[in-house]
Protein backbone atom coordinates (compact mmCIF):
# COMPACT_ATOMS: atom_id res chain seq x y z
CA UNK A 1 0.00 0.00 0.00
CA UNK A 2 2.76 2.03 1.30
CA UNK A 3 4.46 1.72 -2.27
CA UNK A 4 1.37 2.55 -4.02
CA UNK A 5 1.36 5.93 -2.34
CA UNK A 6 4.94 6.32 -3.13
CA UNK A 7 4.27 6.04 -6.46
CA UNK A 8 1.05 7.90 -6.74
CA UNK A 9 3.07 10.68 -4.74
CA UNK A 10 6.25 10.70 -7.36
CA UNK A 11 3.94 10.65 -10.38
CA UNK A 12 2.04 13.58 -8.94
CA UNK A 13 5.17 15.48 -8.42
CA UNK A 14 7.05 14.58 -11.80
CA UNK A 15 3.96 15.89 -13.51
CA UNK A 16 3.84 19.34 -11.54
CA UNK A 17 7.59 19.95 -12.17
CA UNK A 18 6.59 19.23 -15.86
CA UNK A 19 4.29 22.11 -15.83
CA UNK A 20 6.24 24.14 -14.37
CA UNK A 21 9.74 23.44 -17.09
CA UNK A 22 6.98 23.46 -19.88
CA UNK A 23 5.40 26.97 -18.44
CA UNK A 24 8.47 28.47 -17.85
CA UNK A 25 10.16 27.27 -21.34
CA UNK A 26 11.31 30.72 -23.01
CA UNK A 27 9.11 31.58 -26.14
CA UNK A 28 11.63 32.29 -28.88
CA UNK A 29 9.28 33.71 -31.31
CA UNK A 30 6.71 36.91 -30.87
CA UNK A 31 3.95 36.48 -33.53
CA UNK A 32 1.21 39.69 -34.26
CA UNK A 33 -1.37 37.04 -36.25
CA UNK A 34 -3.38 39.66 -38.28
CA UNK A 35 -7.26 38.95 -40.03
CA UNK A 36 -8.30 41.64 -42.14
CA UNK A 37 -11.81 41.62 -43.08
CA UNK A 38 -12.95 43.48 -45.73
CA UNK A 39 -15.75 45.86 -45.86
CA UNK A 40 -18.65 45.33 -48.47
CA UNK A 41 -20.73 48.43 -51.26
CA UNK A 42 -23.66 46.80 -52.33
CA UNK A 43 -26.87 49.08 -53.09
CA UNK A 44 -30.17 47.79 -54.65
CA UNK A 45 -33.47 49.03 -55.52
CA UNK A 46 -35.66 48.07 -52.54
CA UNK A 47 -38.68 48.81 -54.36
CA UNK A 48 -40.35 50.37 -57.19
CA UNK A 49 -44.21 52.74 -57.19
CA UNK A 50 -44.64 53.56 -60.81
CA UNK A 51 -48.15 53.22 -63.20
CA UNK A 52 -45.78 51.92 -66.07
CA UNK A 53 -45.09 48.39 -66.63
CA UNK A 54 -42.08 47.23 -64.79
CA UNK A 55 -39.93 44.23 -64.40
CA UNK A 56 -37.12 43.86 -61.78
CA UNK A 57 -34.08 41.65 -62.40
CA UNK A 58 -33.51 39.17 -60.35
CA UNK A 59 -30.22 40.62 -58.31
CA UNK A 60 -32.66 43.79 -57.44
CA UNK A 61 -30.28 46.29 -59.66
CA UNK A 62 -32.13 47.03 -63.19
CA UNK A 63 -35.74 48.33 -62.84
CA UNK A 64 -37.16 47.92 -66.66
CA UNK A 65 -39.81 50.38 -67.36
CA UNK A 66 -42.05 50.50 -70.14
CA UNK A 67 -44.89 51.82 -72.35
CA UNK A 68 -46.16 54.35 -74.49
CA UNK A 69 -46.19 57.78 -74.11
CA UNK A 70 -47.97 61.00 -76.02
CA UNK A 71 -47.47 64.58 -75.98
CA UNK A 72 -47.67 66.62 -72.79
CA UNK A 73 -47.83 63.58 -70.53
CA UNK A 74 -46.15 63.18 -67.05
CA UNK A 75 -44.83 60.00 -65.72
CA UNK A 76 -43.67 59.87 -62.25
CA UNK A 77 -41.68 56.83 -60.93
CA UNK A 78 -40.57 56.35 -57.33
CA UNK A 79 -37.57 53.81 -56.14
CA UNK A 80 -36.08 53.06 -52.93
CA UNK A 81 -32.58 52.25 -52.87
CA UNK A 82 -31.26 50.68 -49.93
CA UNK A 83 -27.11 50.93 -48.92
CA UNK A 84 -27.57 46.92 -48.07
CA UNK A 85 -23.22 47.32 -47.54
CA UNK A 86 -20.63 47.97 -44.58
CA UNK A 87 -19.81 51.09 -45.63
CA UNK A 88 -21.36 54.83 -46.23
CA UNK A 89 -21.86 55.31 -49.64
CA UNK A 90 -22.08 58.53 -51.77
CA UNK A 91 -24.89 58.37 -54.67
CA UNK A 92 -25.06 60.49 -57.83
CA UNK A 93 -27.00 59.82 -60.72
CA UNK A 94 -26.76 60.32 -64.90
CA UNK A 95 -29.33 59.93 -67.11
CA UNK A 96 -28.81 58.88 -70.95
CA UNK A 97 -30.68 57.94 -73.92
CA UNK A 98 -30.05 56.25 -76.92
CA UNK A 99 -31.66 58.73 -79.28
CA UNK A 100 -29.96 62.17 -79.13
CA UNK A 101 -32.67 63.56 -81.22
CA UNK A 102 -35.50 62.61 -79.64
CA UNK A 103 -33.99 63.83 -76.12
CA UNK A 104 -34.68 67.13 -76.60
CA UNK A 105 -38.36 66.67 -76.22
CA UNK A 106 -38.09 65.41 -72.93
CA UNK A 107 -37.57 66.77 -69.71
CA UNK A 108 -37.05 65.27 -66.30
CA UNK A 109 -37.15 66.28 -62.52
CA UNK A 110 -35.92 64.00 -59.57
CA UNK A 111 -36.37 64.37 -55.76
CA UNK A 112 -34.34 62.92 -53.14
CA UNK A 113 -36.46 61.56 -49.60
CA UNK A 114 -33.84 60.87 -46.82
CA UNK A 115 -31.64 58.59 -45.49
CA UNK A 116 -34.12 56.87 -43.86
CA UNK A 117 -33.22 53.98 -41.12
CA UNK A 118 -34.86 50.12 -42.19
CA UNK A 119 -37.72 51.15 -39.26
CA UNK A 120 -38.24 54.43 -40.05
CA UNK A 121 -42.06 55.18 -41.55
CA UNK A 122 -41.41 56.81 -45.26
CA UNK A 123 -45.38 56.29 -46.24
CA UNK A 124 -45.36 60.41 -46.39
CA UNK A 125 -42.45 60.26 -49.18
CA UNK A 126 -43.68 57.39 -50.56
CA UNK A 127 -47.13 55.62 -51.15
CA UNK A 128 -49.24 58.20 -49.37
CA UNK A 129 -47.81 61.49 -50.32
CA UNK A 130 -50.46 63.98 -50.40
CA UNK A 131 -48.40 65.80 -53.98
CA UNK A 132 -46.62 64.42 -56.29
CA UNK A 133 -43.53 65.48 -56.06
CA UNK A 134 -44.05 64.64 -52.19
CA UNK A 135 -42.83 68.08 -50.26
CA UNK A 136 -39.62 68.35 -48.76
CA UNK A 137 -37.48 66.53 -51.51
CA UNK A 138 -33.98 67.78 -52.46
CA UNK A 139 -32.17 67.90 -56.11
CA UNK A 140 -29.22 65.99 -54.76
CA UNK A 141 -28.85 62.67 -53.62
CA UNK A 142 -28.02 62.13 -49.72
CA UNK A 143 -24.77 60.69 -48.21
CA UNK A 144 -26.36 56.89 -47.52
CA UNK A 145 -25.29 55.04 -44.64
CA UNK A 146 -24.77 51.46 -44.07
CA UNK A 147 -28.39 49.66 -43.78
CA UNK A 148 -30.11 52.92 -44.31
CA UNK A 149 -32.11 53.77 -47.67
CA UNK A 150 -33.69 56.81 -49.73
CA UNK A 151 -36.65 57.55 -51.73
CA UNK A 152 -36.22 59.16 -55.29
CA UNK A 153 -39.12 60.45 -57.23
CA UNK A 154 -38.39 61.13 -61.19
CA UNK A 155 -40.77 62.23 -63.48
CA UNK A 156 -39.93 61.76 -67.52
CA UNK A 157 -42.38 64.56 -69.51
CA UNK A 158 -42.62 64.31 -73.59
CA UNK A 159 -43.32 68.33 -74.13
CA UNK A 160 -46.55 68.97 -75.93
CA UNK A 161 -45.21 70.29 -79.24
CA UNK A 162 -43.23 67.27 -80.04
CA UNK A 163 -43.93 66.24 -83.69
CA UNK A 164 -45.66 62.80 -84.30
CA UNK A 165 -42.95 61.85 -86.53
CA UNK A 166 -40.36 62.58 -83.72
CA UNK A 167 -39.31 58.94 -82.67
CA UNK A 168 -40.73 55.87 -82.59
CA UNK A 169 -39.06 54.41 -79.42
CA UNK A 170 -36.70 55.73 -77.08
CA UNK A 171 -34.59 54.31 -73.95
CA UNK A 172 -34.13 56.59 -71.11
CA UNK A 173 -31.45 54.83 -68.50
CA UNK A 174 -31.11 56.04 -65.14
CA UNK A 175 -27.68 55.16 -63.44
CA UNK A 176 -27.62 55.51 -59.89
CA UNK A 177 -23.96 54.62 -58.74
CA UNK A 178 -22.85 54.41 -55.16
CA UNK A 179 -18.77 55.47 -54.39
CA UNK A 180 -17.27 54.45 -51.52
CA UNK A 181 -13.04 55.67 -51.93
CA UNK A 182 -12.61 53.50 -55.09
CA UNK A 183 -15.49 51.13 -54.72
CA UNK A 184 -18.75 51.48 -56.75
CA UNK A 185 -21.94 49.75 -57.08
CA UNK A 186 -24.89 50.80 -59.46
CA UNK A 187 -28.48 50.21 -60.05
CA UNK A 188 -30.62 51.35 -63.05
CA UNK A 189 -33.60 52.19 -64.22
CA UNK A 190 -34.31 51.64 -67.57
CA UNK A 191 -37.17 53.44 -69.48
CA UNK A 192 -38.21 52.24 -72.57
CA UNK A 193 -40.99 54.53 -74.19
CA UNK A 194 -42.89 54.08 -77.29
CA UNK A 195 -44.53 57.29 -79.51
CA UNK A 196 -47.55 55.52 -80.76
CA UNK A 197 -48.01 57.49 -84.89
CA UNK B 1 -3.95 4.88 9.17
CA UNK B 2 -1.09 5.52 7.12
CA UNK B 3 -3.11 5.80 3.86
CA UNK B 4 -4.85 8.31 5.22
CA UNK B 5 -2.15 10.47 6.24
CA UNK B 6 -0.47 9.98 2.62
CA UNK B 7 -3.54 11.01 1.37
CA UNK B 8 -4.05 14.01 3.57
CA UNK B 9 -0.35 14.94 2.51
CA UNK B 10 -0.80 14.58 -1.31
CA UNK B 11 -4.07 16.51 -0.93
CA UNK B 12 -2.19 19.43 1.16
CA UNK B 13 0.54 19.80 -1.66
CA UNK B 14 -2.14 20.42 -4.42
CA UNK B 15 -4.04 22.41 -1.91
CA UNK B 16 -0.79 24.58 -1.98
CA UNK B 17 0.77 24.14 -5.23
CA UNK B 18 -2.97 25.38 -6.64
CA UNK B 19 -2.82 28.58 -4.50
CA UNK B 20 0.84 29.60 -5.51
CA UNK B 21 -0.11 28.84 -9.23
CA UNK B 22 -3.27 30.77 -9.05
CA UNK B 23 -1.16 33.51 -6.98
CA UNK B 24 1.27 33.62 -9.65
CA UNK B 25 -0.80 33.39 -12.52
CA UNK B 26 -2.77 36.76 -11.08
CA UNK B 27 0.32 38.12 -10.87
CA UNK B 28 1.93 37.82 -14.19
CA UNK B 29 2.42 34.10 -14.42
CA UNK B 30 5.03 31.74 -13.39
CA UNK B 31 8.52 31.86 -13.72
CA UNK B 32 11.35 29.82 -12.82
CA UNK B 33 14.03 32.03 -11.64
CA UNK B 34 17.22 29.38 -10.72
CA UNK B 35 18.78 33.09 -9.00
CA UNK B 36 21.45 34.93 -9.40
CA UNK B 37 20.12 34.52 -13.64
CA UNK B 38 19.20 32.21 -15.62
CA UNK B 39 16.26 32.52 -17.36
CA UNK B 40 14.75 34.04 -20.98
CA UNK B 41 11.37 35.68 -21.03
CA UNK B 42 10.47 38.37 -23.30
CA UNK B 43 6.70 38.88 -23.93
CA UNK B 44 4.51 41.17 -25.29
CA UNK B 45 3.10 43.55 -22.22
CA UNK B 46 0.83 46.43 -24.03
CA UNK B 47 -0.72 46.76 -27.29
CA UNK B 48 -2.82 49.49 -28.43
CA UNK B 49 -4.90 50.29 -32.14
CA UNK B 50 -6.29 52.60 -33.61
CA UNK B 51 -6.39 53.82 -36.98
CA UNK B 52 -6.95 56.82 -39.74
CA UNK B 53 -10.38 57.43 -40.15
CA UNK B 54 -11.37 61.09 -38.96
CA UNK B 55 -14.90 61.76 -39.76
CA UNK B 56 -16.82 58.28 -40.39
CA UNK B 57 -16.00 55.22 -38.05
CA UNK B 58 -16.17 52.54 -40.57
CA UNK B 59 -13.52 50.16 -40.04
CA UNK B 60 -12.22 48.95 -36.87
CA UNK B 61 -9.20 47.60 -35.28
CA UNK B 62 -8.86 45.07 -32.26
CA UNK B 63 -5.87 43.44 -30.72
CA UNK B 64 -5.38 41.33 -27.60
CA UNK B 65 -2.52 39.61 -26.44
CA UNK B 66 -2.42 36.08 -25.84
CA UNK B 67 -2.28 34.41 -21.98
CA UNK B 68 1.37 33.56 -23.00
CA UNK B 69 2.20 36.81 -23.84
CA UNK B 70 3.54 35.25 -26.82
CA UNK B 71 1.08 36.27 -29.90
CA UNK B 72 -0.86 39.64 -30.54
CA UNK B 73 -3.94 38.84 -32.03
CA UNK B 74 -5.00 41.38 -34.21
CA UNK B 75 -8.58 41.85 -36.33
CA UNK B 76 -9.12 44.55 -38.82
CA UNK B 77 -12.84 44.61 -39.75
CA UNK B 78 -14.56 46.39 -42.44
CA UNK B 79 -11.85 47.16 -43.92
CA UNK B 80 -11.14 49.49 -47.20
CA UNK B 81 -9.16 50.73 -49.83
CA UNK B 82 -6.71 53.57 -47.86
CA UNK B 83 -7.68 52.11 -44.34
CA UNK B 84 -5.04 52.17 -41.98
CA UNK B 85 -4.94 50.27 -39.09
CA UNK B 86 -1.97 50.67 -36.18
CA UNK B 87 -1.11 48.60 -33.78
CA UNK B 88 1.06 49.96 -31.53
CA UNK B 89 3.04 47.10 -28.76
CA UNK B 90 5.11 47.18 -26.36
CA UNK B 91 7.80 44.23 -25.75
CA UNK B 92 9.63 43.73 -22.64
CA UNK B 93 12.82 41.41 -21.66
CA UNK B 94 11.52 39.71 -18.41
CA UNK B 95 14.05 37.46 -18.35
CA UNK B 96 17.74 37.79 -16.80
CA UNK B 97 19.57 37.60 -19.66
CA UNK B 98 20.08 40.12 -22.61
CA UNK B 99 17.62 39.12 -25.80
CA UNK B 100 18.73 39.75 -29.54
CA UNK B 101 16.02 40.36 -31.93
CA UNK B 102 17.49 38.11 -34.53
CA UNK B 103 14.77 38.22 -37.52
CA UNK B 104 11.72 40.34 -37.96
CA UNK B 105 9.26 38.69 -40.60
CA UNK B 106 5.92 39.13 -42.24
CA UNK B 107 4.98 36.27 -43.72
CA UNK B 108 3.30 35.85 -46.99
CA UNK B 109 0.48 37.88 -47.46
CA UNK B 110 -1.31 39.14 -50.61
CA UNK B 111 0.86 42.80 -51.76
CA UNK B 112 -1.50 43.51 -53.95
CA UNK B 113 -4.38 44.24 -51.53
CA UNK B 114 -2.33 45.15 -47.86
CA UNK B 115 0.50 47.03 -47.50
CA UNK B 116 2.53 46.58 -44.10
CA UNK B 117 5.06 48.58 -42.06
CA UNK B 118 6.96 47.68 -38.67
CA UNK B 119 8.63 50.37 -37.26
CA UNK B 120 11.30 50.21 -34.32
CA UNK B 121 11.29 46.71 -34.03
CA UNK B 122 14.37 45.64 -36.35
CA UNK B 123 17.12 42.41 -36.70
CA UNK B 124 20.10 42.99 -34.68
CA UNK B 125 18.90 44.90 -32.01
CA UNK B 126 19.43 43.92 -28.00
CA UNK B 127 16.92 44.10 -25.66
CA UNK B 128 18.58 44.22 -22.14
CA UNK B 129 16.63 42.73 -18.72
CA UNK B 130 13.71 44.70 -17.58
CA UNK B 131 14.31 46.99 -20.78
CA UNK B 132 11.03 47.30 -23.04
CA UNK B 133 10.91 48.48 -26.23
CA UNK B 134 7.74 49.35 -28.56
CA UNK B 135 6.92 48.97 -32.22
CA UNK B 136 4.19 49.82 -34.53
CA UNK B 137 2.89 47.83 -37.06
CA UNK B 138 0.71 50.15 -39.89
CA UNK B 139 -1.44 47.98 -41.98
CA UNK B 140 -2.74 49.97 -44.92
CA UNK B 141 -5.25 48.73 -47.15
CA UNK B 142 -4.94 49.11 -50.67
CA UNK B 143 -6.64 49.88 -53.86
CA UNK B 144 -6.95 46.43 -55.24
CA UNK B 145 -8.20 45.15 -51.78
CA UNK B 146 -11.40 42.70 -52.70
CA UNK B 147 -14.91 44.13 -50.95
CA UNK B 148 -15.66 41.05 -48.57
CA UNK B 149 -12.46 39.01 -48.68
CA UNK B 150 -10.68 37.69 -45.39
CA UNK B 151 -6.97 38.69 -45.73
CA UNK B 152 -4.52 37.24 -42.93
CA UNK B 153 -0.74 37.60 -42.46
CA UNK B 154 1.95 36.87 -39.43
CA UNK B 155 4.16 38.81 -38.51
CA UNK B 156 6.95 36.56 -36.63
CA UNK B 157 9.39 38.20 -34.72
CA UNK B 158 12.78 35.68 -33.55
CA UNK B 159 14.76 35.91 -30.44
CA UNK B 160 17.31 34.48 -29.27
CA UNK B 161 19.07 34.93 -25.66
CA UNK B 162 22.76 36.02 -24.51
CA UNK B 163 23.23 33.06 -22.36
CA UNK B 164 27.22 34.75 -21.57
CA UNK B 165 27.58 37.65 -19.52
CA UNK B 166 31.14 39.82 -18.67
CA UNK B 167 33.30 37.95 -16.25
CA UNK B 168 34.97 40.14 -13.72
CA UNK B 169 38.68 40.64 -13.51
CA UNK B 170 39.45 37.88 -11.17
CA UNK B 171 38.27 35.75 -14.17
CA UNK B 172 40.77 37.16 -16.53
CA UNK B 173 43.54 36.78 -13.47
CA UNK B 174 42.68 33.30 -13.42
CA UNK B 175 43.13 32.84 -17.49
CA UNK B 176 46.31 34.46 -17.57
CA UNK B 177 47.92 33.31 -14.60
CA UNK B 178 46.87 29.69 -15.76
CA UNK B 179 48.46 30.78 -19.15
CA UNK B 180 51.71 31.35 -18.07
CA UNK B 181 51.31 28.01 -16.21
CA UNK B 182 51.27 29.73 -12.36
CA UNK B 183 47.71 28.31 -11.19
CA UNK B 184 44.12 29.03 -11.89
CA UNK B 185 41.67 26.62 -13.70
CA UNK B 186 41.20 28.09 -17.28
CA UNK B 187 38.37 28.13 -19.47
CA UNK B 188 39.46 30.52 -22.11
CA UNK B 189 42.41 28.88 -24.38
CA UNK B 190 45.79 30.33 -24.37
CA UNK B 191 45.56 30.78 -28.06
CA UNK B 192 41.95 32.51 -27.75
CA UNK B 193 43.54 34.84 -24.97
CA UNK B 194 46.22 35.90 -27.44
CA UNK B 195 43.74 36.75 -30.06
CA UNK B 196 41.58 38.98 -27.50
CA UNK B 197 44.89 41.00 -26.26
CA UNK B 198 46.14 41.34 -30.16
CA UNK B 199 42.40 42.75 -30.88
CA UNK B 200 42.84 45.07 -27.94
CA UNK B 201 46.07 46.52 -29.26
CA UNK B 202 45.08 47.25 -32.95
CA UNK B 203 41.79 48.70 -31.13
CA UNK B 204 42.52 50.11 -27.86
CA UNK B 205 43.99 53.98 -27.44
CA UNK B 206 45.83 52.51 -23.88
CA UNK B 207 46.71 49.01 -23.91
CA UNK B 208 49.45 48.03 -26.32
CA UNK B 209 50.58 44.43 -26.06
CA UNK B 210 54.04 43.60 -27.36
CA UNK B 211 56.55 40.84 -27.43
CA UNK B 212 56.30 36.56 -27.22
CA UNK B 213 53.06 35.23 -26.05
CA UNK B 214 54.25 34.78 -22.63
CA UNK B 215 55.30 38.62 -22.82
CA UNK B 216 51.97 39.77 -23.75
CA UNK B 217 50.09 37.38 -20.88
CA UNK B 218 52.54 38.45 -18.60
CA UNK B 219 51.42 42.34 -19.36
CA UNK B 220 48.20 41.95 -18.71
CA UNK B 221 48.27 40.13 -15.70
CA UNK B 222 50.58 43.09 -14.55
CA UNK B 223 48.05 45.59 -15.36
CA UNK B 224 44.98 42.98 -14.28
CA UNK B 225 46.82 42.46 -10.70
CA UNK B 226 47.01 46.16 -9.10
CA UNK B 227 47.50 46.22 -5.47
CA UNK B 228 45.51 47.81 -2.90
CA UNK B 229 48.22 50.97 -2.37
CA UNK B 230 48.25 51.14 -6.38
CA UNK B 231 47.01 54.35 -7.60
CA UNK B 232 43.26 54.96 -9.31
CA UNK B 233 45.06 54.92 -12.62
CA UNK B 234 46.48 51.29 -12.21
CA UNK B 235 42.79 50.61 -10.95
CA UNK B 236 40.80 51.71 -13.50
CA UNK B 237 42.98 50.47 -15.98
CA UNK B 238 42.82 47.12 -14.48
CA UNK B 239 39.19 47.34 -15.09
CA UNK B 240 39.18 48.69 -18.41
CA UNK B 241 41.49 45.95 -19.30
CA UNK B 242 39.05 43.46 -18.23
CA UNK B 243 36.05 45.22 -20.20
CA UNK B 244 38.05 45.06 -23.03
CA UNK B 245 38.56 41.33 -22.53
CA UNK B 246 34.66 40.98 -22.05
CA UNK B 247 34.20 43.32 -25.29
CA UNK B 248 36.49 41.29 -27.30
CA UNK B 249 35.25 37.86 -25.75
CA UNK B 250 31.46 39.76 -27.02
CA UNK B 251 30.67 38.56 -23.75
CA UNK B 252 29.38 42.64 -23.00
CA UNK B 253 26.57 42.42 -26.30
CA UNK B 254 23.11 43.20 -25.27
CA UNK B 255 24.14 44.13 -22.02
CA UNK B 256 23.98 48.22 -20.72
CA UNK B 257 24.88 50.02 -17.73
CA UNK B 258 23.43 53.43 -16.83
CA UNK B 259 22.13 53.57 -20.06
CA UNK B 260 25.73 52.89 -21.61
CA UNK B 261 27.24 49.99 -23.58
CA UNK B 262 30.94 48.22 -22.90
CA UNK B 263 31.93 49.78 -25.83
CA UNK B 264 30.77 53.33 -24.77
CA UNK B 265 32.09 52.79 -21.12
CA UNK B 266 35.53 51.55 -23.08
CA UNK B 267 35.66 55.01 -24.86
CA UNK B 268 35.18 57.08 -21.98
CA UNK B 269 37.62 55.35 -19.78
CA UNK B 270 40.07 55.87 -22.29
CA UNK B 271 39.49 58.91 -23.07
CA UNK B 272 39.39 60.49 -19.38
CA UNK B 273 43.10 58.52 -19.50
CA UNK B 274 44.48 60.02 -22.38
CA UNK B 275 43.48 63.38 -21.30
CA UNK B 276 44.83 63.09 -18.08
CA UNK B 277 41.49 63.90 -16.55
CA UNK B 278 42.39 62.17 -12.96
CA UNK B 279 38.64 63.32 -11.38
CA UNK B 280 37.11 61.06 -13.61
CA UNK B 281 39.65 57.96 -13.08
CA UNK B 282 37.18 56.50 -10.13
CA UNK B 283 33.72 57.53 -11.78
CA UNK B 284 34.83 55.46 -15.29
CA UNK B 285 37.03 52.89 -12.62
CA UNK B 286 33.73 52.28 -11.10
CA UNK B 287 31.32 51.89 -14.08
CA UNK B 288 33.84 49.16 -15.64
CA UNK B 289 34.02 47.35 -12.54
CA UNK B 290 29.57 47.60 -12.44
CA UNK B 291 29.74 46.08 -15.91
CA UNK B 292 32.15 43.31 -15.38
CA UNK B 293 30.02 42.52 -12.65
CA UNK B 294 26.76 42.48 -14.10
CA UNK B 295 27.07 38.54 -14.95
CA UNK B 296 26.95 37.98 -11.44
Amino acid sequence: MNKQVLVAFTIILLALATTGITYSHWIDTARVQTTANMAKLAIFIQNQNTTLTWTMSPDNHTLELSNTITPGQTNWTGIIIKNNGTTPATITYTIATNDTEAEKWFSNQTYFYGPYAEADDISAVWDKAATMPPSGGSLTPPELSAKYRLVAWQDITLSGTCPPDAFTTIKITVTYTATFHTWTDTVYVIYTLTYPP
Amino acid sequence: MKTKIFALIILAIIALTSIGYSYACLNGGIQVNCYPSCYCNVVFIKVRTYDNEIEKDVGKVYAQISCDGGTIQVCIDNSYPCYKAYINFTIKNKGSYPVHIDEVTIQDYDKTALEMEMINIIACTWISPCETISGLLTVHTLQPAQECHTYTFKVVIKFSCQTEHPYTIGFWKNQFSEALCKSGKPQVPASTLLTYLNQISSQSKIFNFTGLQKDKFQQALNILSPSTSSSMEAKLKAQLLALWLNYVAGWTDGYKLDGMTAKQIIDGAETALIKHQTSQYEYWKNLCDDFNNLGD
